[in-house]
Order: structure tokens, then sequence, then C-alpha cells
């Protein structure tokens, strides 16, 4: 850059007046001695004075109503109760669809019983009407096969065998029994050394297959009950818990192929150790 | 920072419309564009920088707005074209400025000249307050500003570039 001739950049803020007092006096006298330059530099000033002239007065267009600051502002305002409105509307559909949905759902689908619920009205049933004390008409030489009612109010639907008392031949017939429709299954245990006695065992049916029941007494009378069940719908495996039912506490967990429960009273320490020797198994 | 002064941005609505039109080449699409610069403004005015040139604030706003706008339109193009696989046939403002002879000089540079010449020539802006309104560097703007009034000259004279011994002036930089 010679420092003797100013830039372009000098010429253009020259042109602009964006230079300082000294260094535009200093162009305007390097322009006097350069006439070619100043004639480009006055045709740069024409062409500037021309655009000027060509936007001057922008004041006087035709005004444009909603341009005004206010105007925009009002449509701003409107164009967010709009949108809010929008949103509470779709908000409300997306409501209203999902509980129509949840429950047309309900509707189409009652809901499912608790776990094991059959368990506890076995329990309940077989428990209170027939008891080894009972005075019902048991018949000592039912088999397990037998389709012989236990008394005249048998339930329709369960092919049982009472075990009329405690003993080697009673234990014999429920092994027989669960080995016949529960091969895999875990077999109840003896417990006659804690003083508990097999008093019932009943082949149940249920949707899914044979279902089998073996209640246990101890010396005071107090009863329990094992349950084994194939799983239910769609082998639905259930995780172990426990729960409770009016009076009675059911304690369940799958295993194998089958589902589990013991039905006692919710303060039998009994019921716990039988859930512990048949989850050991 | 206080709410949008309606009388501030009023006093500055003809130099928008008249930036705009420079911009777009069309009254009403001029007033589109100032429409949502002013609606960017009113619902950005807590970023607008305290103490800053409401002016250039604004202007660069309309700017980006424009800028943005001839991008979608490309895009819109290209799409359009991908899709008839012929270019689009009505022709954007920009061809119809550059076919239309008669249509001043000025009218024939390309947008990025034209918004410079408006902002130093017309509203007087400094080089610096054009760098930041235009979001280009300081030596940018010397660079355009000299290609743009050496495009204005040759384009008001009718000549095209090539046939013109390249000015003196050039070999100074």
């Amino acid at each position: 850059m010679n420092p003797n001739r100013p830039t372009e950049q000098d010429l253009h803020a020259y042109l602009d007046d964006q230079l300082d007092a000294e260094r535009r006096q200093w162009v305007s006298t390097w322009l006097q001695a350069n006439p070619e330059r100043a004639a480009e530099l006055e045709a740069w000033r024409r062409d500037t004075q021309h655009l000027r002239a060509r936007y001057a007065n922008p004041e006087q267009w035709p005004a444009n109503a909603s341009l005004d600051p206010a105007a925009i502002r009002r449509r701003q305002r409107a164009g967010q109760r709009r949108w809010l409105a929008t949103a509470a509307m779709l908000v409300m559909t997306l409501g209203i669809g999902l509980t129509g949905g949840w429950t047309v759902r309900d509707m189409m689908n009652p809901a499912s019983p608790p776990p094991m619920a059959d368990a506890v009205q076995a329990y309940r049933l077989f428990t209170d009407s027939v008891s080894f004390d009972g005075n019902t008409a048991i018949d000592g030489n039912t088999t397990i096969n037998g389709n012989t009612a236990i008394d005249g109010n048998s339930v329709v639907g369960v092919s049982d065998t009472a075990v009329p008392e405690p003993g080697a031949n009673s234990r014999e017939k429920i092994v027989k029994l669960f080995q016949a429709h529960f091969s895999d299954g875990i077999m109840p245990p003896d417990l006659s050394a804690a003083g508990l006695e097999m008093t019932d065992a009943r082949l149940l049916a249920t949707d899914q297959g044979p279902a089998a029941m073996v209640v246990y007494r101890d010396r005071t009378g107090r009863q329990m009950m094992m349950y084994i069940r194939p799983p239910g719908v769609g082998h639905h495996m259930l995780e172990p818990g426990k729960r409770v039912d009016g009076q009675l506490m059911a304690q369940y967990w799958s295993k194998g192929n089958y589902n589990y429960a013991v039905v006692s009273q919710p303060d039998d320490p009994n019921a716990a150790m039988l859930e512990e020797m048949l989850r050991e198994s | 920072m206080n709410p949008p002064d309606d009388d501030q941005l009023r006093e500055l609505l003809p130099r928008l419309r008249r930036f705009a039109v420079s911009l777009t080449q069309s009254p009403s699409d001029a007033d589109d564009l100032v429409q949502s610069t002013l609606e960017k403004a009113i619902s950005h005015w807590q970023r607008r920088r305290p103490g800053g040139d409401l002016r250039a604030w604004l202007f660069s706003i309309l700017y980006r707005q424009f800028i943005d706008s001839r991008r979608r339109a490309g895009r819109y193009a290209r799409l359009m074209q991908l899709f008839t696989g012929e270019p689009q046939t009505s022709a954007s403002a920009e061809d119809i400025v550059v076919a239309n002879a008669t249509w001043e000089a000025f009218d024939r540079l390309p947008p990025e000249h034209r918004a410079l010449l408006m902002l130093v020539s017309v509203e007087g802006l400094s080089y610096r307050e054009v760098s930041k309104t235009l979001d280009i560097p300081m030596g940018t703007v010397m660079s355009r500003l000299s290609r743009a009034r050496r495009s204005l000259r040759e384009l008001d004279e009718g000549e095209p570039r090539e046939k013109r011994p390249a000015p003196s002036l050039r070999r100074l930089k």
C-alpha cells in the first residue's frame, strides 16, 4: 500500500463522510491532484444521490394499518388465545379419548380376580362343610377315581376323593392322586411329626386342568390347606406373594408347571412352615 | 427492560418499509416482511441489547428474515424441481428484475449489495453498524461496498464488467 495515496477504503469512507477531519482533508487534496479518481468518486456520489432521491420520504408512502405495532400486538395476543384454545381442545379430546378408551377396556376386560382366589374359595367351601369330625357321610372306601359323593352337598364339577381319616392308607391315596394328575408337581409333605394330619384331599376341575387341595389339621382343630393348580390363562405364572382375604391368608407362588397356595388363618404358624417346605422341595 | 414502545416503532416504520422494498422490490412483499420483522421484534424485545440502536437492531432482524425467506423459497423451488423434474416456471423476483432491462441499475444488483448500499448511502449507518446489522466482518463490508458501487456504475452505463479495463484503484488494496 502506497502511503502517499488513499486506499480504496479511504475513498469510500470519504464519500460516506466517515473519515476524521485530518484524513478527509488529505484525501480531498489528493483528489484535486488526481482528477481521474475524483471523477470516479463523483460518479459514485451521483449514484448515491440518485438512490437517496429514489427512496426519499418513505413516510409519505400510503399507510398500512396492519403494520401498526399496536395492531400487531393485538393479533399476536389473539393468535396466542387461539393457540391456547386449540391446545386446550386437544388436551380435552385426548382426555376424553383416554377416559373413554379405559372405560371400554374395563368393560371388555372385567377385573381379573385376585391371585389364587380359587384356592381361598376351595378352603372356604371344603374346610367349613367337610371336617374330619363332621357328621357328613364320608364313605371311607371312596377311591381316588371314584365319583362317590362325600355327602349330598358335593359340588358339581368337583371330582373328589375324601380322605376320611389320617393314616398310611390316606397318605398312599394322596400320593397316587398327585402322581396321576401332578406327576411333576410337589407332593404334599407328611407333617404328622409336627402333629398335623391330612384330613381331606380333593381333586378339583378348572378351565386349565385339574387342581387339588389337601387339608391339614393340627391337634387343636385348626386347619390349613395346600393348593395346587395349573397356571392361569396364557400360562400366567405368579409373582410370589401373600394376601389376606377376609379371615384367611393366602400365600402363593409358582414353581415348575404349577401355581401353589397355602391357605390358612392369618396367625397360623404352621402355614409358614408348610409354605417353606413346599417352596424348598 | 421496558416493553416495546409503540411510538418508537411507529417512528421507524417508514425506514423499515423502505429497506424492505429495496430488498424485496415489491411493496406488498415488503410490508409482509416488515410485519414479520415487527412481530419478531415485539416477541423478542427482552433480548434486545440495552442501550443498543433500535434502528440497527430492527434492520438486522428484517435482513435476517429476508435471507431466511429467500432460503426457504430456494428450498421450495428445489423440492418442486425434484417432483416435477423441471425448473420452477414462475421466476423468482430476482430473475424478473434481471430480465427487465428497463428497471433501474440498482434493482439489478444482488440483494446483498442492495442491502449494503441502502444502509450506507440512504440510512447513513457507520461501517461498523452495517457490519453488525448484516452480520458480516468489517473487511467484507468494505470489499462488498466497493464491488456494489462498481457494479452499479457498470449496470448504469450498460457495460458488462469484462469489457472494461480493471480500474486502477483496485491495485491500491
